[in-house]
């Protein structure tokens, strides 16, 4: 047999022939020069390009293969816990979380100015139960009778004034003797 | 755009209403009360004058008329009432009964009430509403059989 042919060579390097092919490739290369100085560079390239994939290979950040499984992780476990209204629920509010907060954070801030603004009111509100207030007798006004019936007499309103204040007296008399008071 | 994006608007939509109802909602009124004392006098004409230590601050009236007419002046009753506006409230006497009536508070000073009277008999003798400062006194009175009087004396606070 002649010298082996290229592609005889190729699949000789990249280790594809049978044990029984390959014997009698090894034997031909021995007798043709040649042909082994083109083997021998095709395996040199063969070997190149082999070094050459597992250094780009091993260029790959071990993370970026983390992040993969994790996606893939994440993926799995959705769909297998996306069958309860609850889970549903949460997954909704992870999706929407920004605009659940700023709502949440709306009404809340609403509600605490609602919450001042009624604290305000109540304390502006003048007391309306309890005791009046007791001014110094100088500053009291003077007793006011709206009305006095007095059914078996005359009635007599006498105001007397001092430095405790007034007193307002209502007196009472038979009707005959209203003139002796 | 989304419904989603209109979830903080939807919020605000329902915390307004309910802030705002909130806000004014009013508590219920507290009923008005004030505290008032009432004092049941008898005046008597004796050879010694004497006036009841609780008495002390009507003691300078009793020199003036009508009262002059008496010198021993005696606390028969002593009470201490609280009134609530619109809510007649019967105060029992030793001779006779009252019934009296807050009616308001006027300029946070003043008492506004109504009171009625009785005697021992059952016989109302006055019917009045008054206006009058707190601490200021309002002394009803009348003449009974020997020369004795009868007074009721009624301060607010």
């Amino acid at each position: 047999m002649g010298a082996p042919n290229d592609i005889e060579l190729m699949l000789h390097a990249d280790g594809e022939l049978d044990d029984r092919h390959a014997a009698d490739v090894d034997a031909r290369l021995e007798r043709e020069p040649d042909a082994r100085t083109k083997a021998d560079a095709l395996g040199e390239m063969t070997e190149l390009v082999r070094s050459h994939l597992e250094l780009a290979a091993d260029d790959v950040p071990e993370r970026s293969f983390d992040a993969i499984w994790r996606t893939i992780d994440r993926s799995i476990s959705t769909r297998e816990a996306d069958t309860g209204a609850w889970s549903k629920f949460t997954g909704w509010l992870d999706r929407h979380r920004g605009h659940v907060i700023t709502g949440a954070v709306s009404a809340g801030a609403v509600a605490a100015l609602a919450l001042l603004l009624r604290t305000t009111d109540e304390g502006t509100r003048a007391p309306t139960r309890g005791a009046i207030d007791v001014q110094p007798a100088a500053l009291r006004v003077a007793p006011e009778i709206e009305s006095l019936d007095t059914p078996d007499g005359e009635g007599t309103v006498l105001n007397l004034e001092d430095e405790d204040g007034h007193t307002t007296v209502i007196w009472v008399s038979p009707a005959d003797t209203v003139e002796g008071i | 755009m989304s419904v989603c994006r209109w979830l903080p608007l939807l919020m605000l939509v329902v915390a307004i209403p309910a802030a705002s109802a909130q806000a004014n909602h009013k508590q219920p009124t507290p009923p008005v009360v004030v505290s008032c004392e009432l004092i049941e006098i008898s005046a008597s004409s004796a050879d010694v004058a004497s006036v009841d230590p609780a008495l002390d601050k009507l003691k300078k009236k009793f020199k003036k008329p009508p009262f002059s007419s008496w010198n021993v002046f005696k606390v028969l009753t002593k009470l201490e009432q609280k009134l609530t506006q619109k809510k007649a409230e019967k105060l029992k006497l030793k001779l006779g009964q009252a019934t009296a009536t807050l009616l308001g508070i006027v300029n946070t000073s003043n008492v506004r009430l109504s009171i009625s009277i009785d005697d021992a008999t059952g016989k109302n003798w006055v019917n009045t509403t008054s206006t009058f400062a707190g601490g200021d006194y309002v002394v009803f009175g009348h003449s009974l059989p020997n020369n004795e009087g009868h007074l009721l004396a009624l301060t607010c606070k």
